[in-house]
């Protein structure tokens, strides 16, 4: 293992996956780095979403090797790939729309008061409350109305609140998909300030993104893929959108960049 | 003020106090005003020293024609004598919906109340209640375990009933063959004397075979299908009798998808407007029907003697009628069929 | 105005709560001396009792939107076995009384559970669900029963049925306590909030690691277990099995969590509410009653009043989801 190698909290080597006779992943890597923002880009069809069901269990791979901080792991459902530390915010939020805030913060993982009551299931409402009103404000997201039932805030406020809320419960890496998608201009730019202050946190973000020009501001890394495997890495300061959009589309050759502008 | 400038929490809560506004200004303007068919002005807080005496009837069931029958008898009288008479009555014929009826009818206090019970031990209490509020009590067609309570009950001969019956049917099939009388289940006491009445008749005539009785308490569907295996396993089957008019349908529709209605002879009780059809069209030979109207009738008298301190036999048991179609005109026969008036 | 307050005002229950006490206002005005009494109180509160037991359980399930038409038969499913159950151990004595109890309560829960593994697992909706489970129960009782009511309930149980605590009729104070209990569940507890979640969003719910089956499970269970109590004070109050008088009863309680301000659509609704819409119906039918209206006004009234109820939520939904 190289010094480069250390310094990865996840990878995924030679994945395959088919479903029927589709075969979405067909021997996939990807690198996501301690501490860093790495946009996984690629057309449509080209197996992103795959693979992140795939790093965050919601499937499992049919052939291929995962390593999580050093270690090998297969996860057999969501919840095992949360345990070890892996969150992921698809585009529909999975937010419970007539709760707070602070319930959505807390879904699944309720605090619970302490002593006779807790063990009979009562809320720590207040605590709960407080938490989430300190998690929001560490990562700067802000919540018009404590009270408010989220289906309530803008597109801006809901992936705010998602995204912390992943955020909170991570421990080493965190799954975008296309967070910015339904977003105005003004949010778009509060959403990847977000990112940024995961990623400052120590939480490695993985950014599933069609949009060139935000993943040129928000990403350190730029991982490419093209019929089910990875066929470019870039480092975003390195390099030009048109290269970028060339990998996807797969103007260039992969053979140009195996050999010569791959990392 | 215009509402639309409102938004949110006072918009709503304004929307919903007008709403709530509505429905009771609604409930106000039903109550002030004559409701339907009642023999006069609804209850209301008169003075104590209005001459009409106030009488609720609650039937068994509000839409069922033999109750409507009891009912019309009871305007009528109420009508005659002066007394101021409401109906009540649930959909269904069951205690668990006349119960509650029954407490706020002996909550509004009235004179008298006369009614059909739907079950002779769950409506004790309750009507207990009504009579030690100094109500009278009168109860028709169906009666209670402990009838005391009541001054009187007015019900038909169910033995006559069956009796009745019986003697259609002996009469029409010449005294031979295979005859089916089809019966609500063991428990239901009419029914039980009803079939009382029924055998012993038919003890009488030795060449009729009474088969197995079979049970259904007015479900056409049910006595559809039970006609429908007598005739396949009696083919000397010349009688069918079913105590409840409800079941007639199904016999009829029976017979004439086996073509039998020639070869069976059919005799129903009660005297429902569609059996009163049947009968005009031949589908069935004679119907028993019970006096309906006379049984409406007496219960105001008596509900009204009993106020007065008068005498109220216990126990009345009307006749029933044999209706046919020589009969139906008569006003004997013509006032007690089943239907409002 | 206070965020809490103004939240509280917009809730519905409180709306609802505004129109009973205006009915009642109405009725207390036309009659004083007859619907305002305290004997026609503990009428209309023992006649609200076994429809606000039933319709705790329906509160769940509407809150997690789905439904549960089948409450009316498991009820009569469950008073006719627990009528049998005394009647085969014989006699008068407590311990017959608890077989009742606990044979109403069994039957109950397992046709909530069928409800739930049909539901849950294999994934039919709950209206079709329920809807086989209404006509399955109902005629498994008519089977069990021979159409005909079991009539032979202990009298002791038919005196406790018909009892007194403190001038309140005993009935009512279980259906009260039950309710409250219910109640705060569902506004405090972690069952509570997931039911919520649930209903909110079933698929945020299961991502969250919510165990949805389980719970979906749990709760239509518990629906049949409050219908099997439904059906014992049923037997308790009549002393009989009633088959024929609960067809209705699926549709008045759903009525009554409805009118009572929880969302058809889920994850909105109170117990609180439920308990209102309980009464509504209750106190129009009595008051008509002895206001001497023709009864069938009474159907009028308690459709407008849902109907009301439902085109508020319609309003909530769309402006605003507190």
């Amino acid at each position: 293992m190289n010094a480069d190698e250390a310094d990865l909290i996840l990878a995924a080597r030679g994945i395959k996956k088919s479903f029927g006779r589709v075969e979405a992943l067909r021997g996939a890597d990807f690198d996501v780095r301690r501490g860093e923002v790495v946009a996984l880009m690629g057309d449509n069809g080209a197996g992103k979403s795959t693979l992140v069901k795939v790093l965050s269990g919601v499937h499992s791979a049919d052939e291929g090797l995962v390593t999580l901080d050093g270690h090998e792991v297969a996860f057999g459902s969501p919840e095992e790939a949360r345990e070890a530390g892996i969150e992921t915010v698809y585009q529909d939020l999975a937010l419970a729309d007539t709760l707070d805030s602070a319930a959505n913060l807390f879904l699944g993982r309720e605090l619970r008061r302490p002593g006779v009551l807790g063990r009979i299931g009562v809320l720590d409402k207040r605590r709960m409350r407080q938490e989430a009103r300190e998690a929001f404000e560490s990562l700067q997201v802000t919540v018009r109305s404590e009270h408010d039932a989220v289906g309530n805030l803008s597109g801006g406020q809901r992936q705010g609140i998602a995204v912390c809320r992943a955020a909170t419960w991570a421990k080493h890496v965190l799954f975008l998909d296309e967070p910015t998608a339904a977003l105005g201009v003004r949010q778009t730019e509060n959403v990847l300030d977000l990112i940024r202050r995961v990623r400052d946190r120590g939480i490695s973000v993985v950014l599933i993104s069609h949009s060139l020009p935000e993943v040129m501001r928000v990403a350190d890394r730029i991982e490419v893929f093209r019929l089910g495997r990875r066929i470019g890495q870039f480092i975003t300061a390195d390099v030009s959108a048109e290269d970028v959009v060339a990998a996807i589309t797969g103007a260039k050759d992969m053979v140009q960049f195996e050999e010569g502008q791959a990392l | 003020m215009n509402i639309k400038h409102l938004t949110g929490t006072p918009r709503t809560a304004l929307t919903g106090c007008a709403m709530g506004v509505l429905l009771a200004g609604s409930i106000g303007l039903t109550a002030c005003s004559t409701p339907v068919p009642q023999a006069s002005t609804s209850g209301s807080e008169t003075a104590a020293s209005t001459v009409a005496k106030k009488v609720t009837l609650i039937l068994g069931t509000s839409s069922d024609d033999f109750y409507k029958a009891i009912e019309c008898g009871a305007k009528l009288q109420s009508k005659e004598a002066g007394a101021d008479l409401t109906v009540q009555g649930a959909g269904q014929f069951d205690p668990a919906l006349q119960v509650p009826i029954v407490d706020a009818v002996v909550a509004s206090k009235p004179d008298a109340i006369v009614i059909a019970p739907t079950d002779d031990t769950a409506l004790f209490a309750p009507l207990k209640a009504g009579v030690d509020a100094g109500s009278k009590l009168v109860l028709v067609d169906t009666t209670l375990k402990d009838p005391s309570l009541a001054a009187g009950h007015i019900g038909s001969d169910y033995v006559l009933y069956g009796k009745q019956g019986a003697e259609q049917i002996a009469k029409l099939t010449g005294g031979k063959g295979s005859v089916l009388g089809i019966f609500s289940p063991p428990g239901v006491s009419t029914n039980d004397q009803g079939r009382e009445g029924f055998s012993k008749e038919l003890a009488n005539h030795p060449d009729i075979k009474v088969l197995p009785f079979e049970y259904s308490s007015g479900e056409a569907g049910k006595s559809a299908a039970i006609v429908n295996a007598a005739l396949a396993a009696h083919p000397d089957l010349v009688g069918i009798f079913t105590f409840n008019g409800g079941d007639s349908q199904g016999v009829v529709t029976a017979l004439r998808e086996a073509n039998a209605g020639s070869r069976v002879n059919f005799v129903s009780g009660d005297g429902q407007p569609f059996q009163v059809e049947q009968l005009k069209a031949g589908l069935v030979k004679s119907l028993v029907i019970q006096q309906a109207r006379t049984m409406g009738k007496l219960s105001i008298e008596y509900s009204l003697n009993a106020l007065a301190g008068k005498e109220v036999p216990a126990e009345t048991a009307l006749p029933t009628i044999v209706a046919n179609l020589d009969n139906l005109e008569t006003p004997e026969v013509a006032d007690n069929l089943y239907r409002p008036c | 105005m206070n965020s809490r307050l103004s939240t509280w005002l917009a809730k519905p229950t409180t709306t609802m709560l505004l129109i009973l006490a205006a009915i009642i206002a109405m009725f207390a005005f036309l009659s004083p001396t007859t619907f305002f009494t305290v004997s026609n109180a503990q009428g209309i509160f023992s006649n609200t009792a076994i429809l606000l037991v039933v319709a705790v359980g329906a509160t769940f399930i509407i809150i997690t939107s789905g439904i549960d038409l089948s409450v009316g038969s498991v009820l009569v499913f469950s008073s006719v076995v627990g009528a049998q159950a005394m009647a085969a151990v014989g006699g008068d004595s407590l311990g017959a009384i608890l077989v009742g109890l606990l044979a109403t309560l069994v039957s109950g829960g397992a046709w909530g559970l069928l409800n739930g593994v049909l539901i849950a697992r294999a994934k039919v909706p709950p209206f079709v669900t329920t809807l086989g489970t209404l006509g399955a129960a109902y005629g498994l009782a008519l089977v069990i029963s021979g159409g005909v009511d079991v009539r032979s309930v202990p009298g002791p149980l038919v005196q406790f049925g018909n009892g007194r605590w403190l001038g309140v009729p005993v009935i009512a104070v279980i259906a009260a306590v039950i309710a409250t209990l219910a109640g705060l569940v569902l506004a405090t507890t972690v069952f509570g909030r997931r039911t919520y979640a649930i209903g909110s969003n079933e698929e945020s719910a299961r991502r969250a690691g919510i165990r949805v089956e389980r719970h979906l499970m749990s709760i239509y269970t518990l629906a049949g277990v409050l219908a099997g109590l439904g059906g014992f004070l049923s037997l308790a109050r009549f002393g009989t099995t009633t088959i024929a008088g609960n067809t209705n009863l699926n549709l008045q309680a759903i009525t009554a969590v409805v009118i009572g301000g929880t969302s058809l659509f889920g994850g909105i609704g109170w117990m609180a509410g439920t308990a209102i819409g309980a009464f509504i119906p209750v106190v129009l039918a009595n008051g008509f009653i002895i206001q001497g209206v023709v009864p069938y006004w009474q159907y009028v009234a308690v459709g407008s009043v849902l109907v009301a109820a439902v085109l508020l939520d319609q309003r909530r939904r769309r402006r605003q989801l507190s």
